[in-house]
């Protein structure tokens, strides 16, 4: 395949690529911080299971408690 | 991925990403975004990610585009937009941006993909060729006749300015 691809670039490329993008419209520290919260949202998301998880034995050992004294 | 590697990612690749998106969508820094912050929730990078994060921004603008299609009747808006698509350029002896912007936003979409990522991107044919589930030949042999389609048109234009 690399056969069929000349190794010299084509003119018209060359002067394409002197065109440079248009700047990107991103708030860069907008998405740093949306990515930073993105990876911890599984921290996060374990913190909340461990939160709810512990809300229901205290809520069962409460109710065992009450129900058995 | 750490905050130095997501910002290296951006200054490097950040331009050239959005106006690969830009060719389906009109909100290709939403696009972006949403892939890089996608790379930032997997907990493995990829293995070719420049190629993975190309696909992931085409995949992203082309639903972008088919919402926008519905709400609105895009491809009057691209063409508006096509000239925005590069900054202005201060060499004389370079071609003119917006001629050039019009001249891609006519080609075919699957043409104009290959020739934005591979010029501006710098991704090789293999590399689009992963991006856009094809082979590295199709991807040479449409950039090829890309480019001539491009030639004709912006060859045309010099000559009419000239006259």
């Amino acid at each position: 395949m690399s056969d069929s691809i000349p190794n010299t670039p084509d003119p018209l490329a060359i002067a394409l690529s002197k065109l440079d993008p248009a700047p990107h419209g991103f708030d860069r520290d907008a998405l740093m911080f949306a990515a930073g919260r993105e990876s911890k949202a599984w921290a996060v998301k374990c913190w909340q299971v461990l939160a709810a998880a512990a809300l229901l034995a205290a809520v069962g050992f409460a109710y065992l408690y009450f129900t058995h004294r | 991925m750490g905050p130095d590697q997501l910002a290296e990612l951006v200054d490097q690749y950040g331009a050239a990403l959005v106006l690969y998106a830009r060719q389906w969508c009109d909100c290709p820094e939403d696009v972006v975004q949403t892939a890089l912050l996608k790379l930032v929730r997997i907990s493995t990078p990829p293995d070719n990610l420049i190629p993975w994060l190309y696909r992931v921004v085409r995949n992203g603008a082309i639903d972008a585009s088919r919402a926008a299609r519905r709400r609105q009747k895009y491809e009057t808006a691209a063409a508006d937009h096509a000239p925005k698509w590069f900054s202005p350029s201060y060499d004389p002896t370079g071609l003119d941006a917006r001629a050039a912007a019009l001249a891609l936003c006519n080609l075919p979409v699957e043409t104009r993909e290959i020739i934005v990522a591979h010029i501006w991107g710098g991704l090789t044919f293999e590399q689009i060729a992963t991006a856009v589930d094809s082979s590295a030949a199709t991807c040479y042999r449409r950039y090829a006749a890309g480019l001539d389609i491009l030639r004709q048109k912006l060859g045309a234009d010099t000559r009419t300015k000239m006259k």
